[in-house]
């Protein structure tokens, strides 16, 4: 018995030595307080889970045979957008992009492209104010790599599996207005530098970068005009109905007009392609499901 | 009787001695009751305790349970070959009135080859008043009872009478014998397990499961023995003459155990890459009833006339066992994220286990024809022995006297080692497993020393999305040698010398197959 109590005292010891919360579990929070919209608990729990956890990466083991994407700094710079704090969430997000941790053709790395623009353009008019002899907000390339040199050093080179869903994040509406600024962390593809040059594409650009910065009005203004237009795409049709299905989930007088919109929406794209399917990553599951009620 | 009946008596006893002495119990490796399951844990040489993380935890320690954050079920099957082989040379030498050795040679090999579930458990986390809690209820075949047993056993005797020396005519007498035995037993010891576990701290959790002892085994026994005694007389007319006595056994026995015991587990992870594990599963008393009864029939054969002789036998004996408790530690080593490290130390305090038991027996011994030669013995028994050595593989209590029986039974020690190493390609995850381990028996060898059991296992895995598949390979070897020699006194000028000696080896292939699904 003296052997047990010896054993049991030396566990105690050891777990009051230890710190205070398991990264894992610190994460799974950070991503339910996210759901939740609480954005001071998801950071507490994000910083909590970087600093006990091990490497961002993909297919990280948690326990067991159980493995997780644990991309946390994409969540932090998604908190830290949220609550306002672009240049934060810049910092953060430019940390993800350089990681390594998404190819360029990854529809996640698209998505963080998106939110690093939309972070960009909230900062860019206050550097401006903060520094008038410099009118430009893009930070120059020296001082971008040294920004994400940490990070790069620490991340896996080259993960091979999707992160958590952006999907699963609730987006809010922001008021600060939006610029495209290119920086060294999100490089314009050649793709999207052919589209630079045609006002239909910047449309449809701005519009996706409203809707995933949440601002539902403004993408459901620029996509009506697009679709409005000669030929429009399933994807913006979608993206129509997705902005309508949005702001349908935030109102209660008027949710289900909004969600009539939405399906007539989703039915056009469905009409124009039908083959056409929304990546789950990229959008709410309650948007899809609306999307899958429009075509039964 | 007569002294060729007697002479064939002492013969077919010191053949009964020689097998118990080449039949030794299982070990407690076998016994299974400081071994949990899955294929996970047993390629990883069983060092579990402090690991625990998957849904066969609550096996190892019920502390890990509270590990788990989403719920679990899994499903183990296990196929078990061990074979175990004793050959002893058996003599033993009597002296009163007449002068008589004898030699035997036991040859037993046991198979037990079973194909079964091992392990079925589903587990579900929750949490009241933000503290996590984690249920699981389980199912675990505890310890296997199934094995085929054959016995082979071939003996003689010579014996050099004296009479002449109290008056009678001095004469030389030997008896030949040979039996082949084979039992069957099916089944094995369940146990119903209901778990819970909570983190009462992010990095203490603790564990508590109440496990419910049930099932037990039927053995259907068979056996064909022939003795063949001859006696000449050393007087002047030199004469020789032969009796042979037949016997067929046929028998069964049904055991079935009840009990409830308690498990204590505590995990602490003081850090991300260490994790400590202890666990105490509790002494307990099991209830034990055993029912066992069989008819043999003797025919015998000689100058002195034929006769048919019937032996009809049923035994009830009611018991409970005094089962040790068992303490383990464990420690876990994360050094990288794909590398995990652990290792077991367990002790067993089998020197504290006790059987308790009454029986009542009636045996019918006679004559088929006629009746009147029909007698009838009814036997009544309370006794205290050593569990489990003193009790036959069949699983009833030798008696008490038995001299190689009354030695002491020792303490078990289990130290176990292990390593998992992951490798990882798109959204697989392939888990490469290795362990060994050492486990000092409860019974030891001629001398007094440890019976050291050695094993080493080897496991793979694929684990996808929510999907776990796991197989492991446990090798498990035992050598030991049972020399046993003594000298007993008896009356006036009885001398009784016994002898036996032989090497013994248990070896066993296990295969688990595991799958677990997380929800």
């Amino acid at each position: 018995m003296k052997l047990v109590r010896c054993a049991a005292l030396a566990l105690l010891f050891a777990a009051a030595a230890g710190a205070a919360e398991v990264w894992y579990e610190a994460y799974d929070a950070a991503l339910k307080a996210i759901a939740a919209q609480q954005w001071p608990v998801a950071e507490i729990r994000l910083k909590s889970a970087i600093k006990e956890g091990p490497r961002p990466g993909r297919r990280v083991r948690t326990y067991g045979m159980q493995f997780i994407d644990y991309v946390p700094g994409y969540q932090l710079g998604l908190v830290y957008s949220r609550q306002q704090r672009h240049a934060e969430a810049l910092e953060e997000l430019r940390k993800v992009a350089a990681s390594g941790l998404y190819a360029d053709a990854d529809p996640e790395a698209k998505a963080i492209a998106q939110m690093i623009q939309a972070a960009e353009a909230a900062v860019a008019p206050r550097t401006a104010k903060v520094d008038p002899p410099k009118p430009t907000a893009e930070p120059s390339p020296r001082a971008t790599e040294a920004a994400v040199e940490p990070a790069r050093a620490t991340l896996p080179s080259r993960p091979s599996d999707p992160p958590p869903a952006p999907s699963a994040i609730p987006i809010q509406k922001s008021a600060e207005p939006r610029v495209a600024v290119v920086t060294p962390a999100m490089r314009p593809t050649p793709e999207s530098r052919a589209s630079t040059a045609r006002p239909t594409d910047d449309r449809r650009q701005q519009a996706l970068r409203a809707f995933f910065g949440g601002d539902y009005e403004t993408s459901q203004r620029l996509l009506d005009g697009l679709a409005a237009g000669a030929a429009p795409t399933a994807e913006t049709l979608f993206y129509l109905g997705a902005s309508y299905a949005a702001q349908s989930f935030m109102s209660d007088t008027q949710r289900d007009q909004l969600q009539r919109q939405a399906k007539l929406r989703f039915a056009e794209a469905r009409r124009k392609n039908p083959a056409f399917r929304a990546d789950p990553r990229l959008v709410s599951p309650r948007i899809l499901r609306l999307f899958e009620q429009s075509g039964s | 009787m007569s002294s060729r009946h007697a002479l064939a008596a002492l013969a077919a006893a010191t053949l009964a001695c020689g097998g118990a002495f080449a039949q030794e119990p299982p070990s407690s490796t076998q016994l299974g009751v400081s071994v949990g399951s899955g294929a996970r844990a047993l390629g990883m040489g069983g060092a579990f305790i402090a690991v625990a993380d998957d849904a066969s935890a609550a096996s190892w320690n019920p502390a890990g349970l509270a590990i788990l954050q989403r719920p679990e079920a899994s499903f183990v099957w296990k196929a078990l070959d061990r074979q175990t082989q004793s050959i002893a040379a058996n003599t033993s030498a009597f002296r009163d009135a007449s002068v008589s050795t004898t030699a035997s040679f036991t040859g037993s090999v046991e198979r037990t080859s079973s194909r079964s579930p091992d392990f079925v458990s589903i587990s579900y986390p929750f949490r009241i008043h933000g503290m996590k809690f984690v249920g699981q209820l389980d199912y675990q075949r505890a310890i296997e009872l199934g094995y085929h047993r054959r016995t082979l056993q071939r003996g003689a005797t010579v014996s050099h009478s004296r009479r002449a020396l109290l008056g009678g005519p001095p004469g030389l007498e030997d008896t030949t014998t040979s039996s082949a035995l084979d039992d069957r037993e099916t089944g094995g010891v369940d146990v119903l397990v209901s778990s819970l576990a909570a983190s009462v701290h992010p990095k203490l959790l603790f564990g508590v499961s109440l496990n419910f002892w049930r099932n037990g085994s039927v053995l259907e026994e068979s056996s064909a023995g022939e003795t063949v005694a001859c006696s000449a007389s050393l007087a002047a007319t030199g004469a020789r003459s032969c009796s042979q006595d037949e016997s067929k056994l046929s028998g069964s026995a049904r055991q079935g155990f009840a009990g409830v015991s308690v498990n204590l587990g505590a995990i602490v992870r003081p850090t991300r890459k260490l994790r400590l594990g202890l666990v105490f599963k509790g002494p307990f008393t099991m209830e034990l009833e055993r029912l066992r009864s069989f008819e043999s029939d003797l025919e015998h054969r000689g100058p002195d006339g034929n006769a048919n002789r019937f032996t009809r036998f049923t035994r009830r004996e009611n018991g409970s066992i005094e089962w040790p408790a068992t303490l383990g530690a464990g420690v876990a080593f994360q050094p990288q994220d794909a590398l995990v490290l652990s290792a077991d130390v367990t002790t067993t305090l089998w020197s504290r286990a006790r059987y308790r038991y009454r029986y009542d027996s009636e045996t019918v011994d006679g004559n088929p024809a006629p009746q009147s030669y029909n007698t009838v013995e009814r036997y009544t028994e309370n006794a205290e022995v050593l569990w489990p050595t003193r009790t036959s593989p069949s699983g009833f209590a030798y008696d008490p006297s038995d001299p190689y029986r009354a030695r002491r039974q020792n303490d078990t020690y289990q130290a176990r080692f292990g390593l998992e190493y992951l490798v990882t390609w798109k959204t697989l995850a392939f888990p490469l497993r290795a362990g060994t381990f050492l486990d000092r028996q409860f019974f030891t060898d001629t001398d007094g020393g440890a019976v050291l059991s050695r094993g080493v296992s080897a496991g793979v895995g694929v684990s996808w999305k929510n999907l776990s598949l796991d197989a492991a390979f446990v090798r498990q070897e035992m050598h030991y040698s049972l020399d046993y020699s003594e000298r007993v006194p008896s009356r006036g000028i009885e001398l009784q010398e016994l002898q036996s000696s032989g090497p013994n080896s248990v070896t066993s292939s296990r295969l688990y197959l595991s799958a677990i699904v997380r929800f």
